[in-house]
């Protein structure tokens, strides 16, 4: 069974809200292993206002929470979701993170995320980052699986 | 103790594992501390090497890339010191190769 969640989807199961829900989809779910999140970059997202006037470049501290959402949403996934969310994913480390072509409005970008190491309540994804064929980003994050009432 | 026995030889790989463990860790975790002066038997966490719940991530990763051992959390004792840690891996590189 493919899993896959929308937007509106992962709001069920994020406790972002705007103008910090980084997610537009997430789709090849493998529970607490593996997935692939969709974030679009559109000239409309407020962080271009400042990030750069007139030169828009989207933030790679930005590339780096979106692709926490991502892990987050992997990590504590279940299949099941109703009423509050049981547990959220908290961003624990970041590590080695390298960002190697610039992402513009126009890019969607590909977020895929692999367990690689885990301990306790602890997962550290890999993630990589696409815009087509092209590599825009990678690195390793960990999150801390922890309980929380969703807002 | 002669050099050509079982014994020493035994006693010479566990030397040297234990110290490349040592390195492993003082140098994957960018740790202030010459690796020779860290006793085996010293505790890794709490008032030993003062190392917290996120440098087990990066003690299980330097395992695996390092010594191609995977430390599950059911084996999660072999955090003690080092000198459990190489116990952990002699044993799990022992039974990886059928013995």
């Amino acid at each position: 069974m493919e899993r896959a969640l929308s937007a509106t989807e992962l709001l069920q199961r994020l406790p972002h809200r705007h103008p910090f829900v980084l997610l537009d989809g997430l789709h090849s779910i493998d529970p607490g292993v593996s997935g692939v999140g969709i974030k679009n970059i559109s000239i409309s997202d407020p962080v271009f206002a400042g990030h750069f006037p007139g030169r828009p470049i989207y933030p790679g501290v930005m590339m780096i929470e979106a692709a926490a959402q991502a892990c987050g949403v992997i990590g504590t996934f279940k299949d099941d979701v109703d009423g509050d969310q049981a547990s959220i994913g908290y961003l624990a480390t970041v590590k080695r993170f390298a960002f190697k072509e610039l992402v513009i409005p126009g890019d969607q970008l590909q977020i895929q995320c692999r367990r690689h190491v885990s301990v306790g309540s602890l997962i550290e994804f890999k993630c990589t980052l696409t815009v087509g064929r092209k590599t825009v980003a990678e690195g390793s994050l960990a999150i801390s699986v922890g309980h929380g009432d969703k807002q | 103790m002669p050099e050509n026995t079982e014994q020493y030889q035994r006693a010479q790989r566990r030397f040297e594992l234990n110290a490349a463990v040592r390195r492993s860790i003082i140098g994957g975790l960018d740790l202030p501390v010459d690796p020779d002066l860290v006793d085996d038997d010293q505790p890794l966490f709490g008032r030993g090497l003062e190392l917290d719940s996120l440098d087990t991530l990066e003690i299980v990763s330097l395992m695996e890339e390092d010594f191609g051992v995977y430390i599950t959390d059911e084996q999660r004792f072999v955090f003690g010191s080092v000198n459990k840690l190489v116990d952990f891996a002699e044993a799990a590189q022992l039974a990886d190769n059928g013995a």
